[in-house]
């Protein structure tokens, strides 16, 4: 973090020809929070790392087609008698950027690469839609109270007592065996899709709560007791009036949720009820790299350094989101 | 005050009834036939009509969930799969897969799941709490950037990276640590510790980030209120206003987040013991969950519920105490 300090002068410059009569700028709250962001160093380099992230997992095949290797082709001849790669650092060569896989023989570039794109996809999409699910409900117990508040916190209240892990593990299989028949393999969009669905579940909850707690507040001013009293609905007063006051918050739990997604699905890979083969996947690549830590470190290595480098970038950048929308933060 | 937790135990418990519920409800859409594994090799028709009959699976789910349910409070009768043993009274049913008592296996497991999760706790508590207080202390100095890094590189980080790293630095390279294993504390606790050091550091470190973070910012409101300044105002001693004053009232919501973790630490317990294959509840639930085991996983989950259940309620009733403003109601 710059410990710098954030003067007003850096958010309204005062422009040097208007002495008299002095120009004001007029500049909305997100286009300060903007302009904070903007001045933030950590949070610009974060902000072009997490972008190009993203590209490389929308257009992984693109990638996979200039790299010239596709995820699942295998390079036995390149590995030992052993099954572990020739060479040092994991088979490391000017075809193989990060080495290969022990034992398939895989390159370990496109399987991180396609790995980026599984975590991406399943950690943007739980996120997304336990955002809308816990904006919903949180406005909704906020502001109208009562009995509808009691139910959804009863709900909130269920949701964080059980425990996540060992809930989805009993989930997974169950929500398997209701679509599909013991003998079918499940399609890995299927398992993409079920994974979404135990997030969200369970990812609600937090923003729900922050949520709530905003619209607490927010319900008794003066501008929603306005619209009241000209007439407005329900529906308006709650999604017109109120959430864009919210968006901030909002956006902040956003992009923290991310991270937390991603950590997870990397954690539910990790205990292999996560997606399956062939599908390339970062947590399973970590659980299947315990056998080869001697033989092979870097088969760790590479798959654990890139989990954590996108759980890292992911963090920072929220945190600076939160620095450049918080209008306490002094910097 | 009386009123306040008769409701929360009410809510509570209505907690955890539905909790049962949608557990148990929901392992009937799964493929595992408990009676076809307890059957055994020489498995016909009347034997495993009779194996189902005596684990009530041939019952309604309702009659099912209800004599589960009993059995958890006066004890239940299944002789005749648990090798002639009566189910004594938290009788959380038998596990096909261990081949015993649910309790049993419980009993077995639980001191190695405690003893990896208490002194993690303990660990990580301590140094996130106090890092952070040290931390808003020192605020912008080079302890504070080391304290607001480290917390950021812990949140980033996943347990079994963490735990791995440790395996290959002290096991493989240095080969200065024993494998992680369990030996009970009572019979030494030398190898106690250092059979399951990785484990702590590897839960600690990850746990730890929230914390730091955590006290940090609440250490920081703290110290720029005005009863702060009023203490350091009348002459108080440093060591006094930050000891007594400000880390009582910023302590509130550290406590909460504590209290809060239970359930999630479990879910910790099972990824630190699949990466340093220790093997607790976590892993006896992991095994339940995934070749169908009912019975393990509703007690995994509903002893957990429990726990989470009640220490949101002593987090609201301690609230009160160490924060006089707050109100119970």
């Amino acid at each position: 973090m710059t410990a710098q300090l954030t003067t007003t002068e850096e958010i309204h410059p005062v422009e040097p020809d208007a002495v008299l009569p002095r120009k004001f700028v007029g500049r909305s709250p997100g286009q300060i929070a903007w302009a904070r962001l903007k001045a933030d160093r950590t949070a610009m380099v974060c902000m072009v790392i997490v972008g190009a992230t993203i590209l490389v997992g929308m257009f992984a095949p693109v990638v996979s087609w200039l790299y010239g290797v596709s995820p699942d082709e295998t390079f036995t001849s390149l590995l030992t008698g052993d099954a572990v790669p020739k060479g040092y650092l994991g088979g490391l060569s000017g075809d193989h950027w990060l080495g290969l896989e022990p034992r398939l023989g895989r390159d370990l570039m496109m399987q991180v690469v396609y790995g980026i794109r599984t975590s991406l996809t399943i950690a943007f999409l739980a996120a997304i839609l336990s955002t809308v699910l816990g904006v919903v409900m949180g406005v909704v117990a906020g502001y109208l109270g009562g009995w509808v508040d009691n139910v959804i916190g009863w709900i909130v209240d269920m949701l964080l007592a059980l425990p996540f892990i060992i809930f989805a593990l009993a989930a997974m299989p169950a929500i398997q065996a209701a679509v599909y028949t013991p003998r079918e393999a499940p399609s890995p969009f299927f398992k993409m899709v079920t994974l979404v669905i135990v997030f969200t579940v369970f990812g609600w909850v937090g923003t729900a709560r922050l949520v709530r707690g905003q619209v607490l507040s927010l319900r008794e001013k003066e501008y929603v007791e306005a619209a009241r009293a000209a007439g407005a609905g329900t529906m308006h007063i709650l999604f017109k009036q109120l959430l864009p006051n919210l968006w901030a918050p909002i956006l902040v739990t956003f992009s923290l949720a991310v991270p937390g997604f991603i950590t997870a699905e990397g954690a539910l890979g990790f205990l292999t009820i996560g997606i399956v083969e062939p599908t390339p996947d970062l947590g399973r690549m970590i659980s299947q790299s315990s056998n080869w830590l001697s033989a092979d470190p870097m088969y760790f290595m590479v798959p654990a350094g890139t989990l954590f480098l996108l759980v890292l970038t992911f963090n920072l950048f929220g945190d600076a989101v939160r620095d450049a929308l918080d209008p306490k933060t002094r910097r | 005050m009386l009123r306040f937790v008769v409701m929360r135990l009410l809510r509570a418990v209505s907690v955890l009834i539905v909790t049962s519920v949608v557990t148990f409800s929901m392992f009937f859409a799964l493929p595992a036939d408990p009676a076809l594994a307890l059957c055994g090799k020489s498995c016909d028709t009347t034997k495993y009509e009779r194996v189902k009959h005596t684990l009530g699976l041939d019952e309604p789910l309702v009659n099912q969930y209800g004599d589960y349910m009993k059995g958890i409070f006066v004890g239940r009768d299944l002789s005749a799969i648990a090798g002639g043993k009566f189910c004594e009274a938290p009788c959380l049913g038998y596990s096909f897969e261990q081949g015993e008592l649910v309790t049993d296996a419980l009993k077995r497991t639980y001191p190695i799941t405690l003893s990896l999760i208490i002194p993690a706790f303990i660990l990580y508590l301590t140094f996130g709490i106090g890092l952070g207080v040290l931390a808003a202390l020192k605020r912008g100095r080079a302890m504070d950037k080391f304290a607001v890094g480290l917390s950021l590189v812990g949140a980033s980080s996943q347990i079994f990276t963490i735990g791995f790293i440790l395996v290959f630095i002290f096991l493989v390279t240095l080969r200065i640590s024993p494998p992680p294993s369990y030996t009970p504390l009572t019979e030494d606790p030398l190898k106690w510790a250092s059979g399951l050091w990785m484990g702590w550091v590897a839960l600690g470190f990850v746990s730890m980030a929230i914390h730091t973070r955590l006290s940090r910012a609440q250490m920081l409101e703290t110290l720029s209120e005005d009863f702060v300044r009023t203490a350091r105002a009348k002459g108080l001693s440093m060591r006094k206003v930050y000891g007594k004053h400000a880390l009582r009232a910023a302590l509130t919501p550290m406590v909460t987040q504590g209290g809060l973790e239970i359930g999630t630490l479990l879910g910790g317990a099972v990824i630190t013991e699949t990466t340093t294959s220790v093997n607790g509840v976590g892993s006896l639930a992991v095994a339940a969950a995934r070749s169908g085991d009912l019975a393990v996983v509703m007690a995994t989950v509903l002893i957990s519920a429990v726990f989470v259940v009640g220490f949101v309620i002593i987090v609201d009733v301690l609230y009160a105490v160490i924060d006089p403003r707050v109100k119970l109601s």
